[in-house]
């Protein structure tokens, strides 16, 4: 039982992984390569680097809380 | 009373408070067990590991170089949150099961891992000695950082050599006897203080020299078009340089040898919790871009000596005076400093004792060899003091060379978990080319193919000869292979 569960979570996490690498380099990062619209006073560019970021958090807790929240091994 | 008395003062304070901390830290603990000076026995709290680690990351960088790159090039200094972002995102797969294998065999660094499942001593050893030398000149960076606060901030009073070697007397102090719990406990009080100070130091700047953050890189863009992007006219970096860099970086960040040791302190879940904190470390960075932004346009590059100078260049011209805020940037630059040299300095002399002078000397005791780490703190330390106050040409090319290098250990790793046909004579060789190759780019040629980095080019070459050396040679036996596959 355990075990299918870490398989399932090894190809989302690494699915994650890879799409978080491709939005922060080119040539996807050039969609957000510019100044404006400043976001939070800051140029587009930071901005979407900061949100991928508090992405990745977010994402990061929902793996971990799936692996380790209520109702799963402990 | 002039200002440099205040910053002294809270400095002084900031010091003797860190050391004491770091002694208690180590209290009533075994002094002669390796294991509690290098992994505290497998058992530290989850807050604690937090800011060790950020405090690693947090280094004489955030107040120096970052605002410093963020003057001088701009938007190439987002790769600074975005590298951090990334590259711990590996871990969450990667340190649980490095970690459950280090704690089934005992291991206590990356050269035991890479030994152990290639079957090779010599690996131990080269890794060991790459990584001594990474880490000296990791601190030579730091103590530099070091000395500079406190000869800018003291008007000049306390010389370089005295302030390094205050400041970073402490960290070996408190390492040395405190081990691994001492740099762990000293890097919560780090932490928290250079957060707060990063935060109100960078805020101030830009409401002082600027209405705002939008008024700011508004101004900033009509004066220099370009600038805040990467690959226009007007940019400091180009397309294919800005995302190898943030590449190299992040594969880069987790080959840092004294990461291995960390997972050896912790369990599978507290790895994974530990994960979870660095994107928001990405995003505690960013005011210490802004520190570097509010300068462009008011403050000259050509009066500085080094772009790096650009904070103690604003809070002693721009600031206005006001002898409290000099002490407390201070203790936050000193408390960044000295919180990444204090895990480096550990890592380092885990890495001297196991991986380079234990293999020559595979029966020695257990007191023997924390005596050994012991001592090998103060060696590094005072090596690594040395390089910074008096350099040493040569011996710079070379740290610089292994510091450049330690993103190489990456095939290796990986190989080790997910490749069964790796070798230990392809591990060395592609280490070797890898490292060739960076080194040639980075310090020999004056330019890569495409502007790609040097390290990325040193890693393709790096795998292309780990692969055909490892076909080429004979593979360790399939029960070992398994118990890493699996692992």
């Amino acid at each position: 039982m355990a075990d299918d569960r870490k398989r399932s979570v090894t190809k989302p996490y690494i699915i994650f992984t890879v799409v978080m690498f491709l939005l922060l380099i080119f040539p996807l990062f050039g969609v957000a390569n510019r100044v404006f619209p400043l976001m939070l006073g800051m140029p587009f560019g930071l901005f979407w680097v900061v949100l991928l970021e508090a992405l990745a958090f977010v994402a990061l807790c929902g793996f971990y809380v799936y692996e380790y929240g209520k109702g799963s091994r402990a | 009373m002039s200002n440099w008395v205040f910053a002294l003062a809270m400095m002084l304070v900031y010091l003797a408070f860190a050391f004491v901390l770091g002694l208690l830290a180590g209290r009533k603990r075994s002094f002669w067990s390796v294991s509690e000076y290098a992994v505290a026995d497998r058992g530290l709290g989850l807050i604690v590991i937090w800011f060790m680690m950020g405090g690693t990351v947090f280094s004489a960088f955030s107040f120096l170089g970052g605002p410093g790159m963020a003057f001088s090039k701009g938007a190439a200094s987002f790769f600074v949150p975005a590298y951090i972002a990334l590259g711990i995102l590996p871990w969450y797969l990667l340190g649980p099961k490095v970690g459950r294998i280090g704690a089934r065999k005992n291991f206590l660094t990356m050269g035991d891992f890479l030994g152990d499942r290639y079957r090779s001593r010599t690996l131990t050893v080269l890794a060991g000695a790459i990584a001594v030398l990474a880490f000296i000149q990791y601190l030579t960076l730091q103590i530099k950082g070091m000395a500079f606060i406190f000869s800018v901030l003291t008007d000049g009073v306390i010389p370089y050599w005295l302030g390094a070697l205050m400041a970073y007397g402490i960290v070996v102090g408190y390492v040395a006897t405190s081990g691994v719990r001492g740099a762990a406990w000293s890097d919560v009080l780090q932490g928290a203080l250079m957060l707060i100070v990063a935060w109100t130091v960078g805020y101030f700047l830009v409401y002082t020299l600027h209405d705002g953050p939008s008024q700011m890189f508004t101004a900033i863009n009509d004066a220099r078009p370009g600038f805040l992007t990467i690959g226009e006219d007007g940019s400091q970096m180009s397309r294919m340089a800005y995302s190898t860099v943030i590449l190299v970086s992040a594969i880069g960040f987790l080959m840092w040898p004294h990461l291995f040791t960390k997972s050896y302190t912790t369990t599978e879940k507290r790895v994974k919790l530990t994960t979870l904190a660095f994107p928001l470390f990405g995003i505690f960075l960013v005011p210490v871009l802004f520190v570097g932004f509010s300068a462009v346009g008011v403050v000259d590059p050509g009066v500085l000596d080094s772009s790096d100078q650009i904070l103690p260049h604003l809070i002693t011209e721009k600031m206005g005076a006001n002898g409290w805020v000099y002490g407390l940037i201070g203790a936050g630059a000193l408390a960044a400093a000295m919180s990444s040299s204090d895990a480096i300095t550990h890592g380092g002399s885990v890495s001297l004792g196991r991986d380079v002078i234990m293999p020559f000397k595979p029966d020695m005791s257990e007191r023997r060899l924390v005596w050994i780490m012991r001592v090998s703190v103060v060696a590094i330390g005072a090596a690594a003091y040395y390089l910074s106050i008096f350099g040493a040409a040569g011996i710079i090319a070379l740290l610089v060379g292994a510091y450049g290098s330690i993103a190489q250990f990456a095939p290796g790793v990986y190989g080790a978990l997910m490749w069964r046909r790796g070798t230990a004579s392809g591990v060395i060789a592609g280490l070797v080319v890898g490292i060739g190759v960076n080194y040639y780019y980075q310090i020999i040629a004056d330019a890569t193919p495409l502007d790609m980095n040097a390290g990325i080019l040193g890693l393709i070459c790096n795998i292309v000869v780990f692969v055909a050396v490892s076909l080429l040679t004979r593979p360790v036996s399939e029960a070992l292979i398994d118990e890493y596959a699996q692992a």
